[in-house]
């Protein structure tokens, strides 16, 4: 038996998890056609404005964060909403209901004043979208005019804001996506319960620099020699992603929708584990196309099925209880490193990462070129496994 | 200095290629041990996060079979082995039979991208790892659809009547399997040595098709081809070319001279004790796939000296180059340019007049002539093995190979691999199909 991958996210029946973020994949009808025709189950398309916000767009936008020959471990933009204002919008929205009726379309939006925020929620609602996203986070160019980060960034813009939102949407409910360039999220999504809005999205893109050109001193990506922060996402912000959403689903009563960093399957079920109802991607579609959904798809039907699930709603949420505080860690749980010699390649790299980052408990047999832990000195860190490239080492409870 | 590559980039930093563990060259001069191992888990990881994920990836058009290789390989890099496996049985029933025995370096390895900048993604290793590990797990059943389709004879159990049987029964289909053996497999059974694909690895995927059909062993198909038109909507053929062809020289028909065929045989019926080779002297003559293992297993059966002569030179055999590598690596020796006209018993061993031969102007078949220089040298064995050709089991059915009901693929349509039958076997059923859809049958 196949597992249920279907999912409800705000009473909207979702037939899998995966959704396109509001991104450049999602910034025309035909782009997001063929990703539902791909597999994937719904598309928030690119953050829109009324007609009479300009959007002027600056090129190249894009860099990438280098780690031992793979380039985009992270992705930085340095884009902005969409140049396609809410009228275009509104067209791809009437097309793609049409054509996929099954499939769920959400709007993503960004206003400057409330009448703006009303009208657009309005014609999106006439044009038959199923659920709005309220930008309150795009991290640059956008807070600059007030906007964007700058809403998402203040409680009390963000609930004012919400409600105005809120009280238009008539038929459909509101989800707002959040900045993580904040120190603490819980007041800002405490703001968004306050407001009445149906649910949350963590996070959007964290405000980076993603490298300076040692030739040219520009900051990149570099704009005619000049450089500005941008917005990092991909695989290096998982982690950032992670927390969040982690901590709005065990604090605040809301159903929230994850984005930051998922780029397999694994991720997903990391997400869904910490409470998410809804996965939204943008670099690993970025990266390699749409063709992604299909191993989303299947690896984590088969990872519900090798584990006795029979739908992808029992799992969610199941890593919240074992979440807790420092305090309340085991003071009597030890663990010493154990080296399997049968696999070890002799590279030294877990003996000297012991020495000179650790507590030197791991002796170097420089003839036999093999290392073994002193269990006495171990005091369990964990470190070595980390270094090991081959899976060598493992920790092994002695209490 | 490292050159920098036209595309862009360096060769990347801390992505290694990896091998398996492989057998030293003393242990393959005593045993028929599998030659190369299975990736364990951290190795193939490591090597699929290698593979670039091209778009409209080169190497999917370098498979016969059309395997989608690099969402397999995606799905070992997110460690979802069940999907991968998935992916490759989609295009080929015979994934970790083909894992081992495939000219990678001739098919989808040949095209890789990042032989541009780097080694070739192990993709052989890298299918045979995710097949492997889905039989041992048990993860591997086939779901057949329950409709009757239609009725097909399967004629030949080799792999592309094997895989013909096996898409027939995805959509369906009933299928009589016939074989003239007693076990399915054609050459994966009774052909490639089992230090390359050993009995279990063929076994299991063979059964896990033969299981799914009516299997009638020892059936050879001759005069009743005529019933079997009438009996059967579809009619497949794939009865290779299970007959070898001898030397005409004088001499050929000396005790001690072999079919290099029924040797291999012989010793995948474990019966390779009949063949006291240990110390001895043997020369192969040909330069084929058969060739070269029968070369390999006469050191493995302790020959002091295996010597391959053949006509032409390196550059012409029809041999896997990673075959000739392995024979050399091996200590197999080869006199190029030479043929033998003229065999006669000595003292109890066997004198082989060898005539030189000089390349010239390609012929029909593309390759160089043949021209004897007239130049002739001895060459003194203990054995002889021939493998200059084989040819289809002269079986009555050559009258009515054309018809429009009968298909045909694998080695008797001028097939040389493994996956080439697998291949032929699929378009085969698919085409099949696609006639009792529009009601050929009637
Ligand atoms: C020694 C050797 C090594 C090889 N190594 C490799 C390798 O490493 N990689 C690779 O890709 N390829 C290799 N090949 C080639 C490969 O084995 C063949 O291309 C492949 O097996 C062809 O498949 P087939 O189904 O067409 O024919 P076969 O495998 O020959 O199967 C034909 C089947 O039909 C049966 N049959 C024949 N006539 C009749 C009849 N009248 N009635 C009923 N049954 C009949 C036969 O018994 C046999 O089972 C090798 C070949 C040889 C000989
Ligand atoms: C080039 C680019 C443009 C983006 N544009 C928008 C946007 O218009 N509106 C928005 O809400 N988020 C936008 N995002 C943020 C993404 O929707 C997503 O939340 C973020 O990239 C994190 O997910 P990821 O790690 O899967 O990429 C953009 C991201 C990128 C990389
Ligand atoms: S050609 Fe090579 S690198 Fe490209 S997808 Fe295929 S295996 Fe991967």
């Amino acid at each position: 038996m196949k597992p249920d991958l279907s999912i409800n996210f705000c009473g909207i029946h979702f037939p899998n998890p995966y959704v396109l973020a509001a991104a450049p994949t999602t910034d025309s009808a035909d782009q997001v056609a063929r990703a539902l025709e791909a597999g994937w189950a719904g598309a928030v398309m690119k953050t829109t404005s009324v007609e009479t916000e300009t959007v002027e767009l600056v090129y190249p936008q894009m860099g990438g964060i280098e780690l031992e020959g793979k380039k985009l471990n992270g992705l930085i933009n340095i884009d902005l909403i969409s140049e396609r204002h809410i009228d275009q919008v509104e067209q791809d929205i009437r097309r793609l209901k049409k054509e996929y009726p099954g499939k769920v379309i959400l709007a993503s939006i960004m206003g400057s004043r409330q009448e703006h925020w009303q009208e657009l929620v309005r014609r999106l609602e006439a044009a038959g979208v199923d659920m709005i996203e309220c930008s309150f986070s795009c991290p640059h160019g956008m807070p600059e005019r007030g906007m964007g980060a700058a809403v998402g960034q203040n409680p009390e813009f963000t609930e004012r804001t919400a409600r105005w939102v809120k009280e238009a949407a008539k038929r459909v409910p509101v989800a707002i996506k959040l900045t993580p360039n904040i120190t603490d999220i819980l007041p800002i999504a405490e703001a968004v319960k306050r407001s009445g809005a149906d649910a949350i999205v963590a996070i959007n893109t964290v405000l980076g620099l993603i490298g300076v050109d040692i030739d040219t001193f520009s900051p990149l990506p570099s704009v005619d020699g000049i450089g500005i922060y941008g917005g990092f996402s991909g695989p290096a912000i998982k982690p950032i992603a992670l927390h969040f959403v982690s901590k709005i689903a065990q604090n605040i009563d809301l159903p929230v929708a994850a984005t930051g960093g998922i780029c397999t399957w694994r991720d997903a079920v990391e997400f869904l584990l910490v409470g998410a109802r809804n996965l939204q991607l943008c670099t690993a579609p970025m990266h390699y196309g749409f063709r992604v959904i299909e191993d989303l798809l299947d690896g984590l039907s088969h990872y519900l099925a090798e584990k006795g699930f029979s739908s992808v709603e029992e799992i969610i949420g199941l890593a919240l209880p074992k979440l807790s505080s420092y305090q309340h860690l085991s003071r009597t749980y030890k663990v010493v490193s154990q080296v399997n010699t049968d696999i070890c390649i002799g590279c030294g790299l877990c003996f000297i990462a012991c020495q000179d980052g650790a507590h030197q408990a791991i002796v170097w047999d420089a003839e036999k070129r093999l290392p073994r832990t002193d269990e006495e000195k171990c005091v369990g860190c964990g470190l070595c496994p980390q270094v090991c490239p081959v899976e060598a080492i493992a920790l092994k409870r002695t209490a | 200095m490292q050159e920098k590559h036209p595309a862009g980039g360096y060769q990347a930093a801390g992505t290694w290629n990896v091998s398996p563990r492989t057998l030293s060259r003393q242990e393959r001069r005593t045993s028929f041990g599998e030659v190369e191992s299975t990736l364990t888990l951290a190795q193939a990881v490591q090597e699929a996060n290698r593979c670039l994920y091209c778009y409209d990836a080169p190497c999917i058009q370098g498979c016969p079979a059309q395997i989608q290789i690099p969402e397999f390989i995606a799905r070992i890099r997110s460690h979802n082995l069940t999907g991968a496996a998935e992916v490759i049985y989609r295009d080929n029933p015979l994934g970790a039979i083909c894992g081992r025995v495939c000219p990678v370096e001739a098919l989808c390895q040949k095209a890789c991208t990042s032989c541009r900048i780097n080694t070739p993604i192990a993709i052989g290793s890298l299918q045979r790892f995710v097949c492997d590990l889905a039989i041992q797990e048990g993860r591997i059943a086939f779901q057949d659809e329950t409709n009757v389709l239609g009725k097909v004879a399967v004629v030949g159990g080799g792999p592309a009547g094997l895989s013909c049987a096996h898409y027939l029964r995805q959509r369906g289909c009933e299928v009589d399997l016939f074989e003239k053996e007693d076990l399915a497999g054609g050459l994966l059974r009774w052909g490639i040595p089992i230090y390359r694909l050993p009995e279990e690895v063929a076994k299991r995927e063979i059964d896990l098709i033969t299981n799914r059909v009516a299997l009638h062993r020892k059936y050879l198909l001759g005069t009743q081809a005529e019933d079997f038109l009438k009996q059967y909507d579809a009619i497949f053929l794939g009865i290779g070319l299970s007959s070898p062809i001898l030397l005409r020289t004088p001499g050929a028909d000396l005790p001690g001279v072999y079919a290099a065929a029924s040797f291999l045989r012989a010793l995948r019926e474990k019966k390779g004790g009949d063949f006291a080779f240990y110390g001895k002297e043997i020369a192969v003559v040909g330069g084929g796939a058969t060739a070269l293992d029968a070369a390999r297993s006469a050191i493995r059966l302790g020959a002091s000296k295996v010597t391959v002569l053949y006509r032409r030179t390196a550059e012409e055999m029809p041999a896997f180059s990673s075959e000739v590598e392995a024979a050399f690596q091996e200590g197999v020796d080869f006199l190029w340019l030479m043929s033998p006209v003229e065999i006669t018993p000595v003292d109890g061993r066997l004198k082989l007049i060898l005539e030189g031969i000089r390349l010239g102007e390609p012929d029909e078949s593309g390759r160089a002539s043949v021209i004897p220089t007239g130049v002739r040298t001895n060459f003194l064995a203990d054995a002889v093995l021939v493998a200059i050709a084989s040819q289809a089991e002269p079986a009555g059915v050559e009258g009515w190979m054309d018809r429009p009901k009968v298909f045909r693929g694998g080695d008797l349509t001028g097939g040389a691999t493994v996956v080439q039958a697998v291949a032929d076997g699929k378009e085969a059923a698919l085409r099949i199909i696609s006639w009792l859809e529009k009601g050929g049958s009637q």
